[in-house]
């Protein structure tokens, strides 16, 4: 199933099943990137993905195409964590405190043990540093990368302007090639 | 947005991996979206349940107001009317007590020195708390029965107690607690009764002020006359006005009026005809007194006001 995620949201809308099953595939690994990555327990992240997707599924009758569906998507993404954050009495807080431990980098089998382990250490490095953002930073980098958004579309999920979107992305980016050593 | 990111920091992300949820996730919201959850009672019933609790409340709270917003307007009404018409009435109640007071001043002024002293005793026998309230050489001399109604309780209103700050009329309200000017806008109320007492007062005054100068006079040629006026007053708790000596033929008119209210007045009533020569009238009245009031007590002195001579 082809064409635009709008005209498959609305499809949806129209009581299409197939359609929402492709906008699935199409998202869910942004979003579950974009989630996981903001909240570090790993269950919370998880319930905070479902609970996301079915605010969607519950929304759909409400879809009117203003915006691109990533942006609707991950504005409802943006709330939830939001809601999640209040609810902690967090408000928007780094995630430093949470204890499971980070990801482990990608690593090709093949390479050497050094290799490896230099590889490892240079993305727990970026993994800290990802975490050590503030979270609006951190949210705007993520949406760029995870939603392929640009400063606009960034500003327009998380409730804020343009201007203020690039500069914390720009903090962001200046703060993760400081953390890598390319600063 | 090609400034903000950098080309090592984004490859640096992706070496992070592209973590994918769990197919059990997957399922379940593909399981989801294929049968959406139905809204719960609550959430499909809130608005209109909100709605109609609403619209129940404001019925009701409307049908109680207007059930009583007619005790409201009663008591409403009178109480917008009262400022205007009370201050009204305070001016002129001020200004009759005025005229009367003048009036008293130039009355005592012309009586000898003894007269006015025993005028003065015989005009207050007035309660405790006026007493030593009322203005010296010029105070209205206050009826007892008009200040005990004066005293009743009233409804209550301080809006327009200032007006009254001044003159007789307002050292009255003033020891009145709890009175105000509009409660003279009610009928019945106590500064009503106040207004006439003092019309009343006024009138008696002048009426005291003309008998006076008449009484004097008589005294001046009889002597049994001058004895009777110098004994003590038979009823000192007496109406002022009553006890005032009047012209005699007016004093003639008023005992042929019929009997009054107590012994002491009656007895004065018989003692006024004897002295108006109304002998037969004089007679007549004395024997019904005598049936009327059998245990009266009357003094060798009072005996003579009252017996033919």
């Amino acid at each position: 199933m082809g064409g635009a995620d709008e005209q498959l949201m609305l499809a949806y809308r129209e009581g299409d099943a197939g359609a929402f099953e492709e906008l699935y595939r199409r998202h869910k690994g942004g979003l579950y990137r974009f989630v996981t990555r903001s909240v570090r327990d790993r269950a919370v992240a998880e319930e905070l993905y479902q609970e996301i997707w079915m605010r969607a599924i519950e929304a759909r009758g409400r879809y009117e195409v203003q915006a691109k569906f990533t942006t609707w998507l991950y504005t409802i993404a943006h709330n939830r964590l939001v809601d999640h954050w209040r609810k902690r009495g967090l408000s928007l807080v780094s995630l430093d405190t949470e204890e499971n431990p980070a990801p482990e980098p990608a690593g090709n089998p093949a390479e050497e043990p050094q290799q490896i382990a230099a590889a490892r250490q240079s993305a727990a490095r970026f993994v800290a540093a990802l975490e050590a953002l503030p979270p609006a930073q951190r949210e705007a980098f993520l949406l760029h990368h995870e939603a392929e958004m640009g400063a606009a579309e960034i500003a327009r999920a998380t409730g804020t302007n343009e201007e203020a979107a690039k500069s914390r992305l720009r903090y962001a980016v200046a703060k993760l090639k400081q953390a890598i050593g390319d600063g | 947005m090609a400034d903000e990111m950098d080309p090592n920091v984004s490859a640096a992300y992706r070496e992070l991996g592209a973590e994918e949820p769990p197919p059990a996730l997957d399922r379940a919201i593909l399981a989801a979206s294929r049968n959406p959850p139905a809204r719960s009672w609550s959430q499909r019933w809130a608005v209109p349940v909100s709605l109609a609790a609403v619209l129940v409340l404001t019925v009701g709270v409307a049908l109680r107001i207007d059930r009583e917003a007619p005790e409201l307007r009663q008591v409403e009404a009178p109480r917008a009317e009262a400022p205007a018409a009370g201050a009204a009435r305070i001016q002129e109640a001020d200004s009759a007590l005025k005229l009367k007071a003048e009036d008293q001043l130039r009355a005592r002024a012309k009586r000898p020195e003894a007269e006015a002293a025993r005028a003065v005793r015989q005009e207050r026998p007035e309660p405790k708390a006026f007493a030593d309230a009322a203005p010296k050489p010029a105070a209205p001399a206050p009826a007892s029965p008009a200040v005990a109604a004066a005293q009743a309780p009233a409804s209550t209103g301080s809006s327009a107690r200032n007006d009254v700050a001044r003159g007789d009329i307002g050292e009255l309200a003033r020891r009145e607690p709890g009175r105000g000017a509009d409660a003279g806008g009610l009928p019945g109320s106590p500064l009503r009764s106040v207004e006439e007492r003092t019309a009343r007062d006024a009138e008696a005054a002048a009426r005291a002020h003309q008998a006076g100068a008449l009484l004097a006079k008589r005294r001046a040629d009889s002597p049994v006359a001058a004895e009777s006026a110098a004994a003590p007053p038979p009823a000192p708790a007496a109406a002022p006005a009553k006890l005032a000596p009047a012209p005699a033929a007016k004093l003639a008119e008023q005992a042929a009026q019929g009997p009054a209210d107590t012994p002491e007045r009656e007895f004065e009533r018989i003692a006024q005809l004897r002295a108006a020569g109304r002998h037969e009238e004089a007679d007549k009245a004395f024997l019904e007194f005598r049936r009327r009031y059998p245990s009266f007590r009357i003094t060798e002195e009072m005996l003579r006001r009252v017996e033919r001579r």
